[in-house]
C-alpha cells in the first residue's frame, strides 16, 4: 500500500475514533460495551455519571459486579444468547457508593460471520418512576379501601333509609285504613 | 521509594532505539495520568517533554497514526516520574492502557476467548507495532498456562512490568477469570535473547 493510502486511511479511521467516541459520551443513557466473556470492555460518561464507577476501576470487571440478583442475571444471559437481543429486563444496579437502583436494561449481541463477538448493554434508570408507581399503588390502595368503607357506610344508610321509607309507606296505609274505618263509622 | 529523574542522556539513548507504535498507546496513557494527577499533572508532563527535547506535540497525537516507541517509551517513563509510581503502579498504567485505548476497544473480536486471543496475539501486536513479535510458545488449556514470547523489543526494563500489566488484563477480559498470574521469567535486560512471560490462572 502506498503511504498516501495509509495516510489516508489513517486520517479515517482517526475521525471514526473520533466520532464513535464523541457520540458514546454524548449520549446520556448509560451504555456498556461487553466481551463476549461479560467482561466489561468500554463505558461511557453517562455510566461513570449514574454509577459513579470510573471507567478505569470498572473496565475489566465482570458484569455481576454491577448486578447482585446473581440468579436473574444468569436468567438473562442465557435468554440473550438463544434471543441475541433483549429488551425491558428490569435488574437492582449497585453503585459505587453501595446504593441500590431499580435499571430497565437492553441488550444486543454483536455479531460478526455468525459469531457473538461480544454484547452492548444500555439501561435507564427506573427507581424514581418505581417509587412514584408504588406510592400511587399505595394511595390508590388506600383510596380503594376509604372507598369501599364508605360503600359500606352508604348501603347501612341505604338499608336505614329504605327501612324507614317502608314504615312510613306502613303507616301512611294505616293511616288511610284507620281514616276509612273511622268514616265507615261515622257513616253508621 | 527513591524518586528518579529522566535525564537527557537516557532520553538521547532511548531515542536513539528504533521502531513505532499507534498513537493510541501514548493517548490512553495520558488518559491514565488525566485520571491519576488531574490537569496539573498532564502539564508537568508537557513540561518535562519539553525540558528534555522529546519530540512529541500531545495536544496533536492520533489514534491511528504512528509514532516512534521511544517516545511512547518516555511518556510511559515520565508519567512514572510524575506520579511517583512504584513497579506495582507502573503494572497497573499497562493494564490500564487496555482498558483505555478506543482501539483496543474496537478489537475486543480478540476477546472472544483466551484461545481467540492467543492465536491471535501476533496479528494484535502487528496492529500496534511496526516492529518486533509477539508469539505463543506454549499453551496447555488443562494446566492452565500459557507461555507468551516478545521478540525485538529492547527499550527500558520498566516497559516489561507495564506489558506484564497489558498481557494481564488482556488475559483477564478473555478468559473470565479474575485469579491470574503473570511472571516475566526470560528479559533481554538480565541477557535474556528475548522477554517470556508466563501465565497461570485457576
Amino acid at each position: 500500500m502506498k503511504e498516501e493510502e495509509i495516510k489516508k486511511y489513517q486520517d479515517e479511521l482517526n475521525e471514526l475514533i473520533d466520532y464513535i467516541n464523541g457520540l458514546f459520551n454524548f449520549l446520556p443513557i448509560p451504555i456498556c460495551d461487553l466481551s463476549s466473556t461479560f467482561f466489561i470492555i468500554q463505558v461511557n460518561k453517562a455510566f461513570e455519571n449514574l454509577t459513579g464507577f470510573d471507567s478505569l476501576e470498572i473496565t475489566g470487571e465482570n458484569i455481576e459486579k454491577l448486578f447482585p440478583e446473581k440468579e436473574k442475571l444468569k436468567k438473562i444471559i442465557s435468554l440473550l444468547q438463544k434471543e441475541r437481543e433483549l429488551q425491558n429486563q428490569e435488574l437492582i444496579l449497585t453503585k459505587k457508593n453501595g446504593e441500590e437502583i431499580i435499571v430497565n436494561t437492553f441488550w444486543a449481541a454483536r455479531i460478526k460471520k455468525e459469531e457473538v463477538e461480544g454484547f452492548l448493554l444500555a439501561f435507564i434508570d427506573i427507581t424514581l418512576l418505581k417509587k412514584i408507581q408504588k406510592e400511587m399503588e399505595e394511595e390508590i390502595k388506600l383510596k380503594t379501601k376509604d372507598l369501599r368503607e364508605k360503600i359500606i357506610e352508604l348501603e347501612k344508610f341505604q338499608k336505614i333509609a329504605i327501612g324507614r321509607e317502608l314504615k312510613m309507606i306502613e303507616l301512611k296505609e294505616e293511616i288511610k285504613k284507620l281514616k276509612e274505618e273511622l268514616e265507615k263509622l261515622k257513616s253508621k | 521509594m527513591e524518586k528518579t529523574y529522566l535525564t537527557k542522556e537516557e532520553v538521547a539513548k532511548i531515542l536513539s532505539i528504533p521502531g513505532n507504535v499507534r498513537g493510541t498507546s501514548i493517548l490512553a496513557d495520558l488518559e491514565y495520568l488525566k485520571k491519576k494527577g488531574g490537569e496539573e499533572a498532564v502539564e508537568k508532563l508537557k513540561e518535562r517533554i519539553k525540558e528534555l527535547e522529546i519530540p512529541i506535540d500531545l495536544e496533536n497525537v492520533k489514534h491511528a497514526n504512528m509514532y516512534p516507541e521511544a517516545v511512547s517509551v518516555l511518556i510511559v517513563l515520565l508519567i512514572k516520574e510524575i506520579l511517583n509510581l512504584d513497579e506495582k503502579g507502573v503494572f497497573e498504567m499497562g493494564g490500564a492502557a487496555m482498558k483505555l485505548s478506543p482501539i483496543t476497544k474496537i478489537l475486543t473480536k480478540f476477546f472472544l476467548s483466551f484461545d481467540a486471543v492467543l492465536k491471535r496475539a501476533s496479528e494484535y501486536w502487528k496492529t500496534y507495532f511496526d516492529f518486533g513479535e509477539l508469539e505463543i510458545v506454549d499453551y496447555d488449556k488443562e494446566k492452565k498456562y500459557a507461555i507468551v514470547r516478545l521478540k525485538g523489543y529492547k527499550f527500558h526494563p520498566l516497559l516489561c512490568v507495564y506489558h506484564a500489566g497489558y498481557f494481564y488484563q488482556v488475559a483477564r477480559v478473555a478468559l473470565g477469570s479474575p485469579k491470574i498470574t503473570v511472571e516475566e521469567r526470560k528479559c533481554t535486560f538480565r541477557g535474556d535473547p528475548f522477554d517470556e512471560f508466563y501465565f497461570s490462572w485457576e
